[in-house]
């Protein structure tokens, strides 16, 4: 039932601004592709192409392997959830749901069925004859899901599906968002901004910029083998830390690097703190200690170095204390390094924030 | 902020006044005219005497009267439901144009700055140099033309309080754009597209100018019978006309008030 998606060198341009930059991007069957950038990297635009919404000025979008590029979007058999969820206010849940069944004449008897099963999907089972009005956010973006998943679509697609919700609901709803896709193996593509949200749910993570696919793989693959320092930055904390002659420059470290020249990628939890001094630790003086639930941020300054090191310290326990002499090590057996960007002499070390 | 606090009462206090002075320069003739339509003179004259409702007797009674009101309620009626058809279809079509949106608005919107008189000259030459002469379809066609941009004008608040999702979405469900309109967007303004209807049937019920120009002799609508009154004969029944046009009007703006003000469907 599920379909796969080959995005082929798209590009799109509107008013006069090159929105899509030739994007190239396969979706394989069944799999939860998750389109992350920040605003104006042209995730929704892709979104809204594969949805039929926009008109593409080049290349071409294949739904097993057909071009799709001049069917119209009544036609697509798409599922999409809106932002806003986009529910019909006039209509009962049960009315919204078996919206699109009406679309494809299915008899009455037929729709009733396939409503009560997509609200039993969504857990919101018996509620067909509710008013729109009367739901909360989070029951809205349920029946929102069922309705756009009632008709059995091969592609789903999801655009910010979880900004409107609050952050305990979000959480909960990014599980949800996740057993559904598995328990119906539609083929899910979600858009959004959030580099937590958009590695918990997914199977791929395309990350986007300026209207360019900058980078696709599995949420690991992306985190730990950024592409550049885009990537690098984008997805969780980084201690940068600029490489020359494989080597992290003024740093002592047993680790292998993956190239020689470049920027050192750094997460704060592959850096540990020793108790005492080795060959291959730097000493430095404990600035900045956080308590934050899952982990101790820890930002260490070393002498010589701009900008403090930024440590993970494992929960359990006293953290280190402000003031406190420490040791660094590397804890990774090879640092990824990302090629440098042209001009990155000017900021050679830093850490880059979430 | 005291010295506005202080002054602000003292403000609201002279808009009520003017406020008021503005209305009851517009009321006045009203004023003027009501207690005429009870008078037992023969004729209309300022002031009324004594007080007796036979002139609504003669309104609503006098075949010519009668006949007036029905050509113009009849007029009206079919004009008010062309313009809300023109008017309703030209607000839907600017939500799904992607370019010439501008164009098709002003184009929606110029009856309204067209002088009537030119209209219904322009009418009035046109019919009687290819049909010999004008008819109450003519009036019609014209008073839909002046009514169309309130339906237009009402619907495209309306629709401006949809969200344009909502349209996508249907059709991201797998329905086309007639099915959209249809079950989508016309049950969501349908208070607007009612509001319209009734705005253009008061518009057109005691349109004067057209009707001038347009009205065979033989089927006056209702204000050309009250403007021949009144160069014929001057009776009072004018004045139980007028008050029954007024009461009409009031009770269609109240109709209409209610439906903008009741909680509507229109809002998502």
């Amino acid at each position: 039932m599920s379909v796969n998606v080959a995005i082929e060198n798209l590009t799109v341009d509107l008013g006069g601004h090159r929105i899509l930059d030739g994007v190239d991007l396969d979706i394989p069957a069944g799999s939860f592709v998750t389109l992350l950038g920040p605003s104006g990297s042209g995730k929704t635009t892709t979104l809204n192409v594969l949805a039929g919404f926009v008109e593409r000025s080049g290349g071409t979008v294949r739904v097993d392997g057909r071009p799709i590029d001049n069917v119209p979007a009544h036609e697509r058999n798409i599922g999409f959830l809106f932002q806003n969820y986009a529910l019909f206010p006039h209509m009962t849940v049960g009315e919204n749901i078996a919206f699109p069944l009406l679309a494809r004449k299915i008899p009455a008897a037929k729709r009733r069925e396939m409503v009560a099963d997509a609200l039993r999907l969504v857990h919101l089972p018996g509620m067909e004859s509710r008013s729109i009005r009367s739901l909360s956010g989070g029951q809205q973006q349920r029946v929102a899901l069922a309705r756009a998943l009632v008709f059995k679509p091969g592609l789903l697609l999801l655009d910010e599906p979880l900004a409107a919700l609050d952050k305990q609901l979000r959480e909960a709803m990014q599980l949800e968002l996740k057993r559904i896709q598995v328990e119906t193996g539609t083929t899910t593509v979600a858009v959004t901004h959030d580099q937590v949200e958009a590695m918990s749910m997914a199977d791929l993570v395309a990350i986007m910029d300026k209207g360019r696919l900058v980078q696709v793989g599995s949420p690991e693959e992306v985190y730990r083998c950024p592409a550049n320092l885009f990537v690098a930055t984008f997805l969780g904390e980084a201690n940068l830390l600029p490489v020359s002659g494989g080597r992290v420059t003024g740093l002592r470290h047993a680790a292998s690097t993956s190239r020689s020249e470049g920027i050192g990628v750094v997460r704060p939890e592959d850096v540990v703190i020793r108790p005492e001094a080795a060959d291959d630790t730097v000493p430095g003086r404990v600035e900045l200690s956080v308590f934050q639930g899952n982990r101790w941020r820890v930002s260490v300054r070393c002498p010589g170095r701009e900008a403090p090191v930024v440590v993970s310290v494992p929960p359990g326990g006293t953290g280190p204390r402000i003031g406190e002499e420490v040791h660094l090590a590397v804890g990774v057996r090879r640092i990824h390094v990302v090629p440098a960007p042209a001009g990155a002499a000017a900021r050679p070390e830093a850490v880059a924030a979430r | 902020m005291d010295a506005l606090r202080d002054a602000l009462p003292r403000t609201r206090g002279w808009f009520t006044l003017f406020g008021a002075l503005i209305g009851l320069f517009l009321l006045a003739p009203l004023a003027a005219i009501l207690p005429l339509a009870f008078t037992t003179s023969r004729y209309l004259v300022f002031p009324p005497v004594g007080f007796t409702g036979q002139w609504f007797t003669v309104v609503l009674t006098d075949p010519a009267w009668q006949g007036s009101i029905l050509n113009s309620a009849r007029v009206a009626v079919t004009a008010a439901v062309l313009a809300t058809v023109g008017g309703t279809s030209g607000a839907l079509a600017v939500r799904r144009l992607s370019r010439g949106q501008q164009i098709l608005r002003t184009t929606m919107l110029a009856p309204m700055v067209m002088p009537p008189l030119v209209l219904a000259l322009g009418l009035y030459l046109t019919y009687k140099s290819i049909a010999g002469g004008t008819s109450l379809t003519v009036l019609t066609l014209g008073q839909a033309t002046l009514a169309m941009p309130l339906v237009f004008v009402t619907v495209a608040a309306g629709l401006a309080a949809v969200d344009p999702a909502l349209a996508r979405a249907a059709q991201s469900l797998g329905h086309r754009w007639p099915s959209v309109v249809w079950r989508i967007e016309l049950p969501l303004v349908s208070r607007s597209i009612l509001s319209g209807a009734i705005l253009a049937f008061a518009v057109c019920f005691d349109e004067a100018v057209l009707a001038l120009f347009l009205v065979p002799p033989a089927q006056q609508t209702l204000p050309v019978k009250i403007w021949t009154s009144a160069s014929e004969n001057a009776s009072p029944a004018i004045a139980a006309a007028s008050a029954l046009v007024i009461c009409l009007a009031v009770t269609l703006l109240a109709v209409v008030a209610l439906l903008r003000s009741r909680p509507g469907k229109e809002k998502a």
